[in-house]
């Protein structure tokens, strides 16, 4: 007798962020999910940064998912960095990330590339 | 006893019998010295029950006693024997020809008038023997009869009660004279006689009066062949010992222990014999008359009305009663009889309670009538139910297998342990490549399941076919079962989907018996998938389905547990175990005749009756299965105990669809609980605009209403995916809320709100509702995602 039976682990709560310096230019690698239970932990990695870098490239190569609460983050980073003249670069982004950007209208004040 | 009886049928035997009394009653006599002739007292009686031979046999004994004597005048002597004898079969003749008012009886004491009879037919004899006589023999005879006539007349009615008493076959007159003269000339002539006599005892004459013998003699010998007025043959046999017998005959014991006493007291003061025959009779009269006066009279009068009010009345009743009482106009009839029953005291009382009875015993019969035909019809329609019911299950599986080029062979059995049974089972094509199977149980028995089960057998048919998902179908089944709100104990069923091209099945096991599968030839075993809720129990409840691969040759074998408990005498049941160890045990490979091998071992356990309905339904496929290349998979999963035991909740049935019911979770508004929510919702369906949406609802709720709990529903439905938020937050709705503006610059940005603007823009629908202090958000996704 055959049942198939296949167990699929939930990917949430998995949140991995790379930092790169080249020079003064930070690049932070985001994979997983960006969600309200994650969004902290990705404030707190930039905020740990901050001042470290004359630009910043925010990659999303491997990123799954985002909701509003990063979203937030992004937000609140940005208008810190247009204080200071710094450049912010998000990179890479699915489709479905990229909806999300559309949708809140994010993508026009926030350089998407 | 019997043949004691039978003697007296014999006139030999009569005739010895009363030779045999005679001369008892002349040895008593000479053994007494008396000058009385005691031999009236039996000849009587003798003469009355058993007619002329008993007179022969008094002639022969006084023939007999003369030659012995010796006589003065011998001729005289013979003469006046017989002349006595044939005076006294006037009593025998008496009997039968007067006095039929009941009708022409042998001699009996059963009511007054016979104790009456009886009286008169003494005392006319008596009195022509006396007339015949007097004049020219000896006082003797006179005072010889009228003395002894009570004592006769005791003896008469102990004869008579004795012949009643033992039944003892007496004499009845045998041939009828021819009607020479009209009958009242034999009574004139009667009257005529006893009137002579009269003159001839009270007005002596001398010698003159001896002349008037002839006439006497005469008209006795001419009344002697007076025709029976009743005729011979209605003489009826009466030997009824009734209670009236034992009346009499106790009043006559006492009467003859008095007369005994009047006798030995004439005895010792010895009353002069020299008297005329006026006197003799006055001074014997008076004896008599003091008996019957003082004693006989008025118990005849106490019997008289005891008669007319209590035994006359009974016995009608009898009679009335003991008449067939079929219908309403007998009864009719036999009220007017009842009621005609002359009487008014307790016997009315009791006739009025028969009455009553017989009323109801009518109205019972009626009663009965009614419900008899009424349970015939029921008979009848059940019948006819049975019929309907075994035509609802499919017959021609033949024919079945044939539309789908005999990929598959099946086998089905059913029983009702009465006419109609609450068990069903059905096959049936779905569309070209599928066809359904199921087997089920309407709990309970009888006429209540067998309708449960009609509508159950229907319902699943439909939505089988409307419902691509097995578990859809049923959930819509008990849906619609459960609508109805009767009080049933639920329909366990067991509905399966084969796809006969490529052999797999997928099946829903809703509290129905495991079956048994056979894979590979390797026996059959028990499926072990869970069992999921009866039908028609609660409603809204989900089912799972499930699927295995059947190869060439693997067996699916449903049954009802009226197969399984099936009980012995000794109230074993039949069991799972010994189910099973039958059907291994069964090596022949054709399958028509599985069903038959065990139904004769259920039978060879239990001889006694069928206590519940029995299905049994068998499948096996036979080919086509080489289409399907998926025998690596079936080696993966062989055990069966391995699906039971995954309850790890990450774990997902990939095969198995609960998408069609709904499914509720309740959670602490804590943003913690995402985790699981999203785990809930992965259940559904994995979709990125999906889990945005969740969460955003739920942080939402989360930060701002400041509720105890969170409920979250959802149900997967034609692509479309339902989300109910519901808490018992603030309220707030969500739909009132504007959308900000685009922003155009970072300067402008609000940093919140982007949740709501993304849950709507995401969702297909939302509607927001606050009902008894709870906020219920209700989201529409159409997702064709997995």
């Amino acid at each position: 007798m055959k049942v198939n039976i296949k167990s699929i682990k939930n990917k949430s709560d998995n949140m991995n962020i790379l930092k790169n310096y080249n020079e003064k230019e930070l690049t932070l690698s985001v994979e997983g999910r960006i969600d309200t239970l994650s969004s902290n932990e990705l404030e707190d990695a930039v905020n740990a940064e901050m001042g470290n870098f004359d630009s910043m490239i925010i990659d999303f190569k491997d990123l799954d998912y985002i909701s509003s609460a990063g979203l937030r983050v992004l937000i609140i980073t940005q208008k810190k960095l247009v204080q200071d003249n710094i450049p912010l670069v998000i990179k890479n982004a699915n489709e479905d990330v990229k909806s999300v950007f559309k949708t809140t209208g994010l993508n026009n004040i926030i350089n998407i590339e | 006893m019997n043949r004691f009886k039978d003697l007296f049928k014999s006139n030999l035997f009569i005739l010895l019998f009363s030779i045999t009394l005679n001369v008892i009653l002349e040895l008593l006599g000479l053994f007494l010295q008396t000058e009385y002739d005691l031999v009236i007292i039996v000849i009587i009686p003798l003469i009355l029950l058993w007619g002329p031979i008993t007179g022969i046999g008094f002639c022969v004994v006084q023939f007999a006693a003369i030659l012995l004597n010796g006589s003065p005048d011998p001729l005289f002597s013979a003469i006046s024997v017989i002349l006595t004898m044939i005076l006294n079969l006037l009593v025998w003749k008496l009997w039968y020809s007067i006095m039929n008012r009941y009708g022409c009886e042998t001699p009996n004491i059963g009511n007054l008038y016979n104790i009456l009879k009886v009286l008169i037919i003494l005392f006319i004899p008596a009195i022509f023997v006396i007339g015949t006589f007097i004049g020219y023999t000896t006082e003797v005879v006179q005072t010889n009869i009228y003395s002894l006539m009570p004592i006769t007349l005791i003896s008469t009615i102990f004869f008579i009660y004795f012949v009643t008493r033992f039944k003892i076959p007496v004499y009845t007159p045998k041939k009828q004279f021819k009607q020479i003269l009209p009958k009242k000339i034999f009574s004139i002539l009667l009257a005529l006689g006893i009137a002579l006599c009269l003159i001839k005892i009270f007005m002596p004459m001398n010698n003159h009066q001896a002349v008037l013998s002839i006439p006497i003699v005469c008209i006795i010998l001419i009344y002697l062949i007076n025709p029976y007025d009743e005729g011979i043959s209605n003489i009826k046999e009466n030997y009824d010992l009734n209670l009236f017998n034992k009346a009499i005959i106790s009043i006559f014991f006492i009467l003859l222990v008095l007369t005994v006493f009047l006798q030995i007291h004439n005895y010792l003061f010895n009353t002069p014999i020299n008297q005329n025959g006026a006197e003799i009779l006055i001074s014997s009269f008076r004896n008599i008359m003091t008996l019957f006066i003082l004693f006989l009279m008025p118990t005849l009068i106490y019997l008289y009305i005891l008669e007319k009010n209590v035994i006359m009345p009974i016995n009608k009743l009898t009679k009335t009663m003991s008449r067939k009482i079929d219908s309403r106009e007998d009864y009719l009839k036999l009220e007017k009889d009842l009621k005609s029953i002359d009487t008014n005291n307790e016997i009315r009382t009791l006739v009025d309670s028969l009455l009553e009875l017989e009323d109801k015993y009518i109205k019972y019969g009626n009663d009965l009538m009614e419900v008899s035909s009424e349970k015939k019809r029921l008979e009848t329609e059940l019948k006819l139910a049975h019929d309907i019911q075994e035509s609802m299950t499919p017959k021609d599986s033949e024919e079945f297998c044939n539309r789908f080029e005999n990929r598959f062979e099946l086998d089905s059995f059913m029983e009702a342990a009465h006419e109609i049974g609450g068990n069903f089972y059905d096959y049936f094509q779905i569309d070209a490549e599928n066809i359904g199977f199921v087997i089920g149980d309407a709990s309970g028995r009888g006429i209540p399941a067998s309708l449960i089960m009609v509508k159950t057998i229907t319902l699943i048919q439909d939505f089988s076919r409307q419902y691509n998902d097995l578990s859809k179908a049923l959930y819509e089944v008990n849906n619609v079962l459960c609508e109805d709100h009767i009080e049933i104990n639920g329909v366990s069923c067991w509905l399966g989907k084969l796809n006969v091209k490529t052999g797999k099945v997928y099946f829903v096991n809703a509290g129905h018996n495991q079956p048994l599968v056979c894979l590979n030839v390797n026996g059959f075993e028990f499926m072990s998938t869970e069992q999921d809720n009866k039908l028609a129990s609660v409603e809204n409840i989900s089912f799972e389905t499930h699927t295995m691969q059947l190869n060439k040759n693997d067996e699916i074998f449903l049954y009802t547990n009226g197969i399984t408990k099936a009980e012995n005498e000794n109230l074993e049941p039949y069991g799972e175990e010994r189910l099973r160890e039958t059907l291994n045990r069964y090596d022949n490979n054709d399958l028509s005749s599985v069903i038959d091998f065990v139904k004769e071992d259920l039978d060879k356990f239990c001889d006694n009756d069928q206590k519940d309905d029995m299905t049994m339904f068998i499948i096996r496929m036979k080919g086509g299965i080489e289409d399907f290349d998926n025998i690596g998979d079936i080696e993966d999963v062989e055990n069966v105990e391995d699906v039971e035991n995954v309850e790890n909740p990450d774990a997902v049935e990939v095969d198995v669809k609960s998408y069609s019911a709904i499914k509720s979770i309740k959670f602490n508004p804590e943003i913690s609980e995402l985790i699981t929510l999203n785990e809930f919702i992965h259940n559904f369906v994995e979709d990125f605009q999906v889990d945005l949406i969740v969460e955003e609802v739920f942080a939402n709720i989360v930060d701002y209403s400041n509720c105890q709990y969170i409920i979250v529903n959802a149900q997967w439905e034609n692509d479309m995916l339902t989300l109910e938020f519901i808490d018992n937050g603030i309220e707030f709705n969500p739909l009132l809320k504007t959308d900000p503006e685009k922003p155009n610059s970072i300067e402008d940005t609000p940093i919140g709100g982007l949740g709501i603007v993304l849950t709507k823009e995401m969702s297909d629908e939302i509607e927001y509702d606050y009902v008894d202090g709870e906020n219920h958000l209700k989201i529409f996704k159409r997702t064709n995602s997995l």
